[in-house]
């Protein structure tokens, strides 16, 4: 029976329903929490000091390795974070015996690591070790600090392990095999010195690491540290390594005259100090839609780490890119001024030349053609109020509805199956939901890779809480490894297995007809949607058996709450709308919504895409999806604005680049999207851009679409600004600045305001919560969000009522529609738009990897990634390999009908037959020069994944395109958690205080 | 048309960011400013910020040299008697101190402008209650001597 582990997003319940004698006095505490949670909130509450507690981390729960919370309980030392509370008990934190018991357990710490704080990077005031030597007041240590006979491991490019400063105190191996659940770390307990393994071995590099940073996040010193923090933190950590260890060695000499309290001081003032200089800024990544949320730790313009600890979607976890990958803030090709096209190169400007230029051409081109002759691109890179002042000023200013984001490029048709089945565009529920869930389902999505911490989530609950975990998807991929049911289905035909799900459940009465008749309307219709869709005909379009089907169904039937995630792998499709609606009826028809547990749950891919469309950035609605159309809606803008506002919907991004090429557009404005390689047939997209009269593009390096702009205005970063992202999960969540902008570059809400102020808007926003303000006062989804209720870690979840309430969870009292019922929405499979060839006779599929988001615009600027993962590559199936005659390392050329890229081969498992796999990595190659034009039939976004391909062997034969060093060549170690009961039963071990020696040690470590 | 052109911005120059800080700084601080200018003068009319700048610049190795002399054996036991010597000194009653030291003054010099005592005068000396009791403070102080130097 597996270990039941907390959940991490869903706070435990600790309200009091029982009392525990602590010290005499009765304390409230609940039944089966762990005591430590007790004894803390007591002494939080009333401002005594805590128990000790070195390996205790709250979001992880108990390891039992430190030994320093031991306690008595009616009588017995126990350590308090492994005892539940039971009614009645007896505990004494403060007894002679409780006292020698911490004391010589924190002793044996102590003989594990070397105390010293002045010189060391971490002496941040928040090292555990530090803390609890404080704490206890200990003057000296009874036991001597024994050297591990282990040299530092600087072999990962983010961070390094000394063994010698390793107190074994097991955290992050739990972190790592039970929060990220990567399973690679474990301690050999069992050895004369024992320490940290990686995949049972010494050497980080070429592990199955995935550099997430969990471990460094959680090490409670020195032990395991990001390498941008050594020798940048404090003050003397910079001097060399010789002269530090003289220093080290000599007030270890002294140590005895004086004890640690004065050498503990004057630490305690080198960190204090620091103060002065490192800066602690709360920012929300940019990476993917999770909404991580962390504290940069900045000096200067340096980035010395990333601290998470307190964020609503991530509490500790990070990935890669999050925790490491941000060295493209300070890179130095940064675009720092505005710059001007002129003949075959681009010259520096002023902001007032470009600004004048801006409302030159914007003026002139509306004259001549009308205002439908420009448009808008929002940036899902970019905030919440960066995207409604976007279309604010398409609208507005300009008088076009010409104006969009890059979800056209992805979720848009996760919206639209939504829209029409249950009512709103967003996962219906949080990642707790998902947590909870008895059955996660997960379609066309690579979750460990693309949203890696989410899937952390699932991979804890699948590993320690029942969790059942059924996969589809083309690729083998981690999440694929440890389903309890993953299936393959043919290409293009989610809809299909989807379908004859549902059909099986409702031929059998497996569905949830009370609910069905309490809160979905259509029924019948749907019923007679889903005759074709009969075992056999499955089989035979999505390759997958009809027992395998029966089980699905099934498991999805039987489940007491199923929630459904996926992402690109379904809506990159031509039928992309229509499966996105086809998993919702699904979930309508097993009643799996409103309640917790349950739900729908596409899988947003940047850091703000969610909220571009939230906030308007869209051709047919305002913020909070008030339709462009709605004659009531749109006066009530009209009013605000002080404007009369176009009626009709403008171009999507799709369609602006065929009215580019009609003839119809003549200007467009990018902010923070790089097009070019974004959009599907990107030679198509190119000949679109070379059309346009007048383009200007806002971003923060010089990106390839820059280099079709006739202008480029400098951007900045997240770092560099203030505002708010959504997540997912319809998170808002407030961004501060830690950096000042570098040169002439400015903040995107202020370029947008700049240029509609040129052009005689007069608007005032002085900070982008003004923006915020507008916004609450003119969309009722959002009304209640206000950046006070948002201050530091505090966020909303839309829809956000007037009062501040808000809706982790959303249709629990009804669904959004006029009678309060969803609806089911009838479909018809439709093929695919390609489908493989005698000369196109490979499928390609292609999407994100772990390691680097989209083309890797940001992640190549970090050389630690681009160490690990330096180039583009293909991956080609072993049985395609042996039949091509084709080994790791190969060049290949392919073509589609719309282009050809030239890349090498990595032979994988992780693809099948004749199907390959191409990341987006890559602007040199990229894989939109095969995609084709072809777009979803409800939203227009590319069918990306609908791809066909004729691959020819090239003579270059070179090195494996992935270095031995990425994890992919790790092998994992899985363990239940840290295994302490093996450290107990080591015969060195006995619980400390526990013989009488113990008392001695407890003499001389509180005598000067 | 708009052809694609390759270009490569220009590298980003810290100094430009410092500078642009630098040149905002005289009115952002003005009165701290004028104040470190009289100090700054003052400190070089004396000669000290050459030396300053002659301590920081060899930063590393007088912290190398110091470190070197430190770890020696005899360094080590110099500052643990530094430190012990502080102990002392911290730990003892200021006024007995004080005492002692006032009658350490008076005593000589009395001592200096008088005979010394006979024999007799000595033994009588001892035997009054002031003189017995300094007598068991030194020898108090003797055996603890001589225990710590078993």
């Amino acid at each position: 029976m597996p270990v039941k582990k907390l959940l991490l997003n869903t706070p435990p319940d600790v309200t009091p329903d029982t009392t525990v004698t602590l010290n005499g006095a009765n304390v409230p505490a609940h039944l089966g929490e762990p005591l430590i949670d007790a004894l803390n909130r007591h002494s939080i509450a009333t401002g005594t000091k805590q128990v000790p507690q070195v390996c205790y981390l709250p979001q992880m729960g108990p390891i039992q390795s430190c030994d320093t919370c031991i306690v008595e309980v009616d009588g017995k030392l126990v350590r308090a974070c492994g005892t539940q509370v039971a009614s009645g008990m007896i505990v004494s934190t403060e007894s002679h015996a409780a006292d020698i018991a911490q004391r010589e357990a924190f002793d044996r710490i102590l003989q594990n690591h070397d105390l010293y704080c002045t010189v060391c990077d971490n002496n941040n005031q928040n090292c555990t070790v530090h803390n609890t030597t404080a704490d206890l007041d200990v003057k000296h240590q009874a036991l001597p600090f024994l050297h591990k006979p282990y040299p530092q491991d600087h072999s990962n490019p983010f961070y390094r392990y000394d063994p010698d400063q390793c107190i074994l105190c097991g955290r992050c191996v739990e972190a790592c095999q039970n929060v990220q659940v990567n399973e690679t770390l474990t301690i050999n307990w069992e050895s004369a010195h024992p320490r940290v393994l990686w995949d049972g071995g010494e050497k980080i590099e070429g592990s199955s690491c995935v550099s997430c940073g969990h471990c460094v996040t959680v090490c409670p010193c020195n032990a395991l540290m990001e390498k941008s923090m050594i020798g940048h933190a404090g003050y003397f950590t910079n001097l060399p390594a010789k002269v530090l260890d003289d220093m080290i060695e000599v007030v270890k000499a002294i140590e005895p005259s004086i004890g640690y309290g004065p050498i503990l001081a004057l630490s305690e003032t080198e960190a204090e100090m620091r103060n002065a200089r490192v800066k602690r800024t709360k920012t929300v990544c940019t990476y993917c839609g999770v909404g991580c949320s962390f504290d940069v730790w900045t000096r200067d313009r340096h980035i010395l780490k990333i601290e998470p600890m307190h964020g609503a979607a991530n509490g500790i976890s990070t990935c890669v890119k999050g925790k490491f990958a941000w060295d493209f803030i300070n890179s130095d090709d940064r675009l720092t001024s505005p710059l001007l096209r002129q003949g075959d190169t681009f010259v520096p400007i002023t902001w007032d030349e470009a600004l004048q230029i801006i409302h030159d051409k914007f003026t002139q081109i509306k004259r001549d053609h009308g205002p439908d002759a420009l448009a808008f691109i929002a940036s899902s890179k970019c905030t919440n109020e960066e995207s409604y002042l976007m279309q604010k000023l398409a609208r507005a200013v300009i008088g076009t509805n010409n104006i969009d984001n890059c979800s056209r490029y992805c979720q848009t048709p996760a919206s639209k199956g939504l829209q029409r089945t249950v009512g709103y565009g967003a996962d219906s529920g949080s990642i707790s939901d998902i947590e909870q869930a008895a059955l996660v389902v997960i379609i066309g999505s690579n979750t460990a890779e693309s949203h890696p911490v989410l899937a952390t989530r699932v991979k804890r609950s699948h590993k320690h809480r029942g969790q059942r975990l059924i996969v589809a998807d083309l690729r083998k991929h981690e999440m694929a490894e440890r389903a309890d049911i993953f299936i393959r289905p043919n290409p293009s035909t989610d809809e299909v297995w989807l379908s004859t799900v549902a059909k099986y459940i409702l031929d059998n009465g497996l569905a949830n007809m009370d609910f069905i008749h309490e809160w979905v309307n259509h029924f019948d219709e749907y019923a007679k949607s889903l005759e074709p869709f009969t075992l056999e005909y499955c089989e035979r379009v999505t390759g997958i058996s009809a027992d395998t089907l029966v089980r699905v169904a099934n498991e999805i039937a039987s489940a007491k709450s199923v929630c459904v995630l996926w992402a690109m792998g379904v809506t990159q499709h031509c039928g992309g709308a229509d499966t996105s609606t086809c998993i919702s009826n699904l979930l309508l028809l097993t009643g799996n919504y409103k309640r917790p547990g349950t739900g729908a749950y596409p899988l947003r891919g940047h850091n703000n895409v969610q909220g571009a469309s939230d906030f308007g950035s869209m051709p047919d609605v305002y913020s909070g999806y008030q339709h462009v159309d709605d004659d009531t809606v749109r006066a009530k803008f009209e009013a605000d604005w002080g404007v009369t506002l176009p009626t009709k919907k403008g171009f999507d991004n799709h369609e602006m680049i065929e009215a580019i090429l009609d003839g119809k557009l003549k200007s467009l404005y990018i902010k923070g999207e790089d097009t070019i390689t974004s959009d599907s047939n990107t030679n198509h997209v190119g000949e679109a851009l070379r059309s346009l009269e007048f383009l200007i593009v806002q971003d923060i390096n010089f990106s390839e679409t820059c280099a079709y702009a006739d202008l480029v205005l400098p951007a900045c970063p997240s770092l560099e600004k203030e505002g708010t992202y959504v997540n997912t999960e319809r998170r808002i969540q407030r961004l501060y600045k830690a950096l000042e902008p570098l040169g002439h570059s400015k903040a995107d809400w202020e370029i947008i305001q700049l240029i509609a102020n040129k052009l005689r808007a007069k608007w005032r926003y002085k900070h982008p919560s003004d923006v915020m303000v507008e916004v609450a006062r003119l969309t009722p989804s959002l009304a209640g969000v206000t950046y006070e209720r948002l201050e530091g870690y505090k966020s909303l979840q839309w829809p956000v009522h007037a009062d501040g309430t808000d809706t982790p969870l959303c249709y629990v009292d009804k669904f959004p529609f006029p009678d309060g019922k969803a609806r089911f929405y009838p479909l018809e499979y439709l093929p695919p738009s390609e489908e493989v060839s005698d000369e196109y006779d490979l499928h390609l599929n292609n999407g994100r990897l772990l390691e680097h988001f989209e083309q890797g615009s940001m992640t190549y600027r970090s050389p630690g990634i681009k160490q690990i993962t330096p180039r583009s590559f293909v991956e080609v199936s072993p049985e395609l390999a042996a039949e091509r005659g084709i080994t790791t390392g190969r060049h290949v050329q392919l073509t589609s009908p719309y282009g050809r890229v030239r890349v090498q081969v990595l032979i994988s498992d992780r693809v099948k037959g004749k199907q390959l796999y191409m990341p987006l990595n890559s602007v040199e190659e990229p894989v939109n020069l095969l995609t084709s034009s072809h777009v979803d039939r409800a939203t227009h976004t590319p069918a990306f994944k609908e791809l066909s391909v004729h691959m020819t062997l090239l003579p270059e034969q070179g090195e494996s395109p992935l270095p031995r060093q990425n994890f992919r060549f790790g092998t994992r170690t899985p363990q239940t958690g840290v295994e302490i009961e093996r450290k107990w039963a080591q015969p060195s071990y006995r619980l400390p205080g526990t013989v009488s020696g113990d008392e001695l040690v407890q003499i001389k470590s509180t005598t000067v | 048309m708009a052809n694609p052109i390759a270009f490569k911005p220009p590298a980003v120059d810290p100094r430009t960011e410092l500078n642009r800080r630098l040149d905002a700084a005289p009115t952002e601080h003005a009165e701290a400013v004028l104040v470190v200018w009289d100090i700054l003068q003052a400190a070089h009319d004396q000669g000290i910020l050459d030396a300053v700048h002659g301590v920081i610049s060899a930063r590393d190795t007088i912290f190398g040299k110091l470190a070197d002399y430190a770890k020696l054996p005899e360094g080590k036991a110099a500052i643990r008697n530094l430190l012990a010597t502080a102990k002392l000194i911290g730990e003892l009653d200021p006024d007995t101190l004080d005492q002692l030291s006032r009658i350490l003054v008076s005593t000589c010099d009395e001592r200096r402008h008088q005979p010394p005592l006979s024999l007799w005068q000595l033994f009588r000396r001892s035997t009054n209650e002031d003189s017995r009791r300094g007598l068991a403070f030194l020898t108090s102080l003797l055996s603890g001597l001589g225990r710590s130097l078993k």
